[in-house]
Order: structure tokens, then C-alpha cells, then sequence
């Protein structure tokens, strides 16, 4: 990479520590990992090897398990590969799967970052391909400890929001509370995503009330109406066992609760997996698959949501959870927002932020967003998240098929 | 709709906007209770909007839940 920035290991900002890595296309990244992808299941385990000789470190393990080609997915791989966080990547081949590697690294190599492609029937079989893995690695691992940062202000962040293990604390405390961030954090100039319309049935009417334009609130509309159709078809909604545990009785009941995630900015734009906002605001991602029903559900768990707001460049991604979701991610953090005060006292390793205090009145919406603010600047400065530092680097990445949006989907501003 | 901020034992006494109701069953943190009588096939309201139907007449005080509730989208699925 030729950057050539003044830059410091950590530059004060007015009002911030947040610093990050220039990329050539101007994101700057929270991270600096070095992102191993494998490309079928089939080299799934190669990869992993590689990954296992850097526990604590920023070597993270991403990939695609099909043998059949899928553009989402080959899509998704690139955006993932040349996140801002991401500061070089090895791709592990098999060899003989379809997935398009030669692409994938040109896709790499074309933003100035360090790439190296391993075929594990050309390179002598697993043993040899794991040895040369690690020692690429290795050598990437010291070349970017050298790299210094920028300065990051809010202007030059994405961030996603997800709930998952919901329960019915999580539409009173958490999903709201994220909402107030996002508020927050919108008018400093952030984008902000929020996500599967699968779990906003119901929601349609007030979600397209706050559209920028009236072609984009027949968009939104529509985008929820796709997603019921969907899940129709499949037999089930966006609702899992404990959710109903949780107190929570049927899908509009959890999407009214899911919806305060996205707090009361105007919303700007409807992008899909791997569309990457253009410019300050709130989006809405539509996950679920255009088309008939193919490959079965839309997200079948929620790291494959994460995955896709991490895909559309988020630096990282607020988990509002009720019922006590451990996970983290790949490439981002993960900052874990616990809605329920029982879980948080149950679970408080695992989480970041203990919303459900407003439950008990030690605590109020406000109060807990300028929390979750802070804390984002504070993952932004180089913090570690609670996942981070469990380790946690899950990862999913299935198929499915999208048609492009259209112009109306992101309309210009004033 | 009241949604239970903390767990209530079966039989606890319980006040809904200042009468007394018997608390019908064990029920934990975010569970709902029923603020008013719901007639059968009414809407069910919680945060303002339709979140399903009664599919049983519903007495002020009964836990609402997935046994007097059904979605007017998907059916929702759970353990017993």
C-alpha cells in the first residue's frame, strides 16, 4: 500500500481516540487484521490449521463451503476481503471448486493490499499447504505491526445493529437504547445499518413514514412484503424457541421490538448485502433474497446477518440480546448489548453494556445510548469488545441470489 | 398489554392500574399480562399496534402468550 499520510501511532482527535488504518479507497479501518478465506468446505480445515497457530491475534478465519458457484457469495468475498479492516488476505484452495479464486485476488491485490492465493492440490497437501499458510502470515503479521493510524472522527464510521436471542425485554431497553445511538451517532455523520425485514412484518406502515422519499417508502413497503412472502412460503418465521420463552408471543410482537434498533432518524437508503452506503444516515438492509425460494432460509442463524452488515463495510456491529447470544465476528467487533438485567447478571463476561438496568431503574434510554456511544469510540480507539477478547470469531457465509437495487433505493440528498 | 418487569409466582397478588389480580401462572421478566378483557379473534395491542389475535376470550389479568395468541403472519414455533 503507498500511503503516504502523516500519521501517528495515536493521534489525539478533538474529541476521540478513534484511529484507524487508511485503505486506498479512503475507509479507514478499526482493525488491522489478516483475513484467512477458504473457498470450500474442503479447505475449510487447511485454513483453520493456519488460523489455530494465532490464537489472540487479528488472524481471522472467513469462508464459503459450496462447490457450486454463487455471485452473493463471490460478492460478499470480495467486500469482506477488502474491508478496512482487513489488511492482507490468504485465499486457501482446494483447487478444483468453483468458486472464482483468480477473481477474488485480483479484487485484493487491485486495492494495494498484500494477497496470496494457496491451492492445496498444487502445494503438496495439507501438511505443506499449512506450514506455507502460517509462514505468510507470519511475515504479514510483522509487516502490518509497522503500519501506522490515522485520525478516525465519527463522519467515518459504519456501524451495524442486530438483535438476536430476543426476548421481551429486548423491544423495552436494548433495541431502543441501540436506537438512541443511532440517532446519535447519525447526526455526528455516521451510516448506520439496520436490518432483516423479516422481523419488521408489521412494522411496514411506520418504517415507510420515515422515508427520504416517497419512491423509497414504496421500496421499504415492498422489501417487508417480499420478506413475508418468504417466510410464508418456508413455514416459518423469523422466530425461534426462546424467543417465545422470552415472553415473546408472535412475529409482530418481536419485529415492534426489533424495529427500535433503528431509532427516529429519517431513513436514506435500502441497500442490500455488500452495498456500501454512500454518505451519512440510516439504511435499511434488506437480507432476504430476491426471486423465488431457493437455498432454503434467508439467514439461518445470526452470524450470517452480521457477516452481511460487515459485507456493506461496517466497522462494527451492535448485538442486542435478551436471552444471552455469546458470539463475535470475524473481521468486525461485535459490541453486546444485553437487554435483560437476569441474563446480564447470568452472562456479564460475555457483555458489553447492561441496558436492562433501565428495567430496574438504575438507568434510562439516554443514559444507556451515550454508553453504547462512547463505547463504539472507545472499539474505534482500539478497546477490545467482551468477544473479542473471549476469542470469538464466528462466521457464515451460504447461498443466495439478489437482483441489483435500483436508483430509488438510494436517492440523492435534498 | 403490561409486560412483566420482573418474574411473578403463580398466586402472587398483583395490582393492574390499582385492582387486585391473582397472578395466573409462574411467568418471567418480559412476559405479558393482559391490561384489559380481550373478546375472542380481537387484535391484540402492545407498543400501540396489532402484535396478533386472541384465539380464546382473554380475562384482564391473563398471561398472554403463545396459548391465547397466533400471529396474523407466521405461526410462531416453540418447545413445549
Amino acid at each position: 500500500m503507498s500511503i503516504t499520510l502523516e500519521a501517528t501511532t495515536r493521534p489525539p482527535t478533538a474529541s476521540t481516540n478513534m484511529r484507524g488504518w487508511l485503505r486506498s479507497d479512503g475507509r479507514k479501518g478499526v482493525r488491522n487484521v489478516v483475513a484467512v478465506a477458504y473457498l470450500v468446505e474442503c479447505a475449510h480445515h487447511v485454513a483453520r490449521q493456519v488460523t489455530g497457530a494465532f490464537d489472540g491475534q487479528d488472524v481471522h478465519l472467513i469462508g464459503f463451503p459450496g462447490c457450486f458457484p454463487n455471485d452473493y457469495a463471490q460478492r460478499i468475498m470480495e467486500r469482506l476481503c477488502t474491508h478496512p479492516n482487513v489488511g492482507a488476505v490468504l485465499i486457501v484452495s482446494l483447487g478444483c471448486e468453483s468458486f472464482n479464486k483468480r477473481q477474488l485476488a485480483r479484487v485484493v491485490a487491485g486495492t494495494g493490499r498484500p494477497v496470496e492465493t494457496l491451492v492445496i492440490q498444487s502445494n503438496g497437501g495439507t501438511r505443506r499447504t499449512v506450514a506455507a499458510g502460517r509462514a505468510w502470515v507470519t511475515a504479514q503479521l510483522s509487516a502490518l505491526d509497522g503500519v501506522p493510524t490515522v485520525p478516525m472522527a465519527v463522519e467515518d464510521l459504519i456501524v451495524g445493529t442486530i438483535c438476536g436471542g430476543s426476548d421481551g425485554t429486548s423491544g423495552l431497553t436494548g433495541n431502543p437504547a441501540a436506537g438512541r445511538a443511532f440517532d446519535s451517532l447519525i447526526s455526528a455523520g455516521a451510516a448506520c445499518i439496520f436490518e432483516e425485514t423479516g422481523e419488521l412484518i408489521g412494522c411496514e406502515e411506520i418504517m415507510a413514514a420515515r422515508a427520504a422519499t416517497p419512491d423509497l417508502a414504496v421500496l421499504l413497503r415492498a422489501s417487508v412484503a417480499k420478506a413475508a412472502a418468504y417466510y410464508a412460503t418456508l413455514g416459518y418465521g423469523s422466530f425461534a424457541s426462546g424467543n417465545a420463552d422470552g415472553g415473546l408471543s408472535t412475529i409482530e410482537e418481536k419485529s415492534m421490538g426489533a424495529y427500535a434498533k433503528s431509532g427516529r432518524s429519517p431513513i436514506v437508503g435500502l441497500i442490500k448485502p455488500g452495498d456500501i452506503p454512500p454518505r451519512a444516515g440510516l439504511y435499511l438492509m434488506d437480507v432476504v433474497p430476491d426471486g423465488e425460494v431457493r437455498f432454503g432460509f434467508p439467514n439461518i442463524s445470526d452470524n450470517a446477518e452480521i457477516v452481511e452488515l460487515i459485507a456493506s463495510g461496517a466497522h462494527m456491529v451492535l448485538f442486542v440480546t435478551g436471552r444471552g447470544s455469546v458470539v463475535g465476528s470475524a473481521i468486525s467487533p461485535v459490541i453486546k448489548i444485553c437487554a435483560n438485567p437476569d441474563t446480564f447478571r447470568r452472562m456479564e463476561d460475555d457483555m458489553d453494556v447492561d441496558a436492562g438496568r433501565i428495567l430496574e431503574g438504575r438507568g434510562t434510554l439516554d443514559g444507556v445510548g451515550a454508553e453504547i456511544v462512547a463505547l463504539i469510540e472507545a472499539v474505534a480507539g482500539g478497546a477490545r469488545t467482551k468477544s473479542e477478547e473471549l476469542g470469538h470469531q464466528e462466521f457464515i457465509l451460504t447461498y443466495k441470489s439478489f437482483d441489483p437495487i435500483g436508483p430509488a433505493c438510494l436517492p440523492s440528498p435534498g | 398489554m403490561l409486560v412483566l418487569s420482573a418474574s411473578v409466582v403463580v398466586g402472587e397478588p398483583l395490582l393492574i392500574d390499582g385492582g387486585l389480580v391473582i397472578a395466573p401462572v409462574t411467568a418471567g421478566l418480559g412476559h405479558k399480562l393482559a391490561r384489559r378483557a380481550i373478546a375472542r379473534g380481537e387484535k391484540v395491542i402492545k407498543y400501540g399496534v396489532p402484535i396478533g389475535r386472541a384465539t380464546v376470550p382473554i380475562a384482564r389479568g391473563d398471561h398472554v402468550h403463545v396459548h391465547n395468541v397466533r400471529s396474523d403472519h407466521t405461526p410462531t414455533y416453540s418447545l413445549d
